[in-house]
C-alpha cells in the first residue's frame, strides 16, 4: 500500500522536477523527507507511548467501556463488524473522541491503536475490512468542534473575529463527513470483501 | 466563545490529572498498566518507522518537484467555473499530500488575501474539513497491516473533492 503510494509520487516527482529544471531540490528532498520521517516518528514514540499508557489505565478505571457504552448506537451504525465482535469498539470510541475534542496529539496514537484492534478483521492477503475503512476515511475526514489550529493561523493573520467560523465550520464539518460516511457506504460494494465474494459464490 | 478554547487547553492536563490522581489513590496496579501500555506503544511505533519513511520521503519529493502547481494550472479551466478559487488550487493539490507544506501555504494565503475575504473564509473552512490523506491513509494502514486498501483512496479523493465545493459555495453563501 505504502509502496504503491511511493511509486506514484516519486514517478511524479522525477517527472515534474525534470519538467520544472528542480531536481536538484527532489534529490535534497529526497534526505530531508526521511529525516522529517525520523523526526516524527521521535514525536509520534513519545505520544504513543503516553497515549497508549493512559489508554490502558482508563481501560483499568472502566472508563473506556463506558464510553463505549454511551456512544453504543453510533458505534454499532458506523462500525457494524466492530460491535458485534467487541474488538476494537473501545479503542474506536477513545480515538473518535479525541479528534472532536481537538486533543490532537493523543488523535493519532489512538487512532493507531484503533487499526491494530481491527486487524483481526482483515481480509486474506491484507484486505481492509469495511469497518477499517470507514475508520481511515473518518480521519480523513477529522470532524472536530474544535479546530485548534485553523483558530490560530486566522488570530495570526489578524482575522477581525478569528471565532466567527465555529458555527460554518460545524455545519460544513457536519455535511462533509456524513457526505464521506456516505460515499464510503456507497463505494465498498465497487471493491467487495474477497471472503465475503467467495461466500456468495 | 473563548471558553470552549480555554476548555480544549484543559482537556489534555485534566485528562493526565485523573490518570495521575488515580495512580496515586486506586488499590489497582495502574502505574504497572500504563508501562505495559507504553511499552505496546513503543512496539508500534518502530513497525511503523519503515512506513513513515517511505511516504515523508515520497511526498517531499512530490513538494519539491513543483508538481501542484504544474497540476493546479492543468485542472484550473475545470474547477475554477465550478466556483472553486483559483488561488486556493496549489493548495488544495498540496494538502492531500503534506500536512507542514499545506499550512504554511494556508498561513501565507491568509496574508495574503485576509482571513475574512472569501478566499480566507473558504481556505477555512477546507483547512477544518480536510486532512493530510497521503499520512492517514499510510500510517493507519500501516498500523492494521493492510495491504489492499480497497475502496479507501477512492473515497477519501471524492470526499475531499465534495468537500471543497460545499465549503466553497458555503463561503460565497457567506461572503457572497
Amino acid at each position: 500500500m505504502a509502496g504503491k503510494v511511493f511509486g506514484i509520487l516519486v514517478l511524479a516527482a522525477l517527472g515534474f522536477g525534470g519538467l520544472n529544471g528542480r531536481l536538484g531540490e527532489v534529490a535534497q528532498a529526497s534526505v530531508a523527507g526521511a529525516g522529517k520521517a525520523v523526526e516524527l516518528s521521535l514525536s509520534l514514540l513519545g505520544m504513543m507511548c503516553l497515549w497508549s499508557g493512559v489508554m490502558q489505565v482508563l481501560e483499568t478505571l472502566g472508563l473506556s467501556r463506558l464510553l463505549c457504552r454511551l456512544l453504543a448506537p453510533v458505534m454499532r451504525f458506523l462500525f457494524p463488524e466492530a460491535a458485534r465482535s467487541g474488538k476494537g469498539s473501545r479503542e474506536i470510541a477513545a480515538a473518535v473522541c479525541a479528534n472532536l475534542l481537538g486533543v490532537g496529539n493523543a488523535a493519532t496514537p489512538l487512532a493507531v491503536r484503533a487499526m491494530e484492534a481491527l486487524s483481526e478483521q482483515r481480509g486474506e492477503d491484507g484486505e481492509a475490512s469495511d469497518d477499517m475503512v470507514t475508520f481511515t476515511i473518518l480521519g480523513c475526514a477529522c470532524p472536530s468542534i474544535f479546530p485548534t489550529t485553523l483558530i490560530a493561523l486566522r488570530s495570526a493573520a489578524g482575522s477581525a473575529d478569528p471565532f466567527s467560523i465555529l458555527i460554518p465550520v460545524w455545519c460544513c464539518s457536519a455535511l462533509c463527513t456524513t457526505a464521506a460516511m456516505v460515499l464510503a457506504r456507497c463505494l465498498r460494494h465497487l471493491f467487495p470483501e474477497k471472503k465475503k465474494r467467495r461466500r456468495q459464490a | 466563545m473563548s471558553w470552549l478554547s480555554r476548555l480544549t487547553e484543559g482537556m489534555v492536563p485534566l485528562i493526565l490529572a485523573l490518570i495521575g490522581g488515580g495512580m496515586l489513590v486506586s488499590k489497582k496496579p495502574l502505574t504497572d498498566r500504563f508501562m505495559q501500555g507504553a511499552r505496546e506503544g513503543m512496539q508500534t511505533t518502530v513497525k511503523l518507522l519503515p512506513t513513515l519513511i517511505l511516504l515523508l520521503v515520497g511526498v517531499s519529493m512530490f513538494t519539491a518537484s513543483g508538481a501542484a502547481d504544474a497540476l493546479a494550472a492543468l485542472v484550473a479551466p475545470i474547477l475554477v467555473p465550478l466556483g472553486i478559487p483559483k488561488e486556493l488550487l496549489t493548495f488544495l493539490l498540496t494538502r492531500p499530500f503534506s500536512g507542514s507544506a499545506s499550512t504554511a501555504m494556508a498561513a501565507e494565503l491568509f496574508s495574503e488575501f485576509g482571513a475574512d475575504s472569501t478566499v480566507g473564509t473558504a481556505l477555512s473552512l477546507i483547512l477544518a474539513t480536510s486532512d493530510t490523506m497521503v499520512y492517514v491513509i499510510g500510517v493507519y494502514m500501516a498500523a492494521g497491516g493492510v495491504k489492499k486498501s480497497r475502496h479507501t483512496v477512492l473515497s477519501a479523493l471524492l470526499s475531499m473533492l465534495l468537500g471543497v465545493f460545499i465549503c466553497c459555495a458555503a463561503a460565497q453563501w457567506l461572503k457572497g
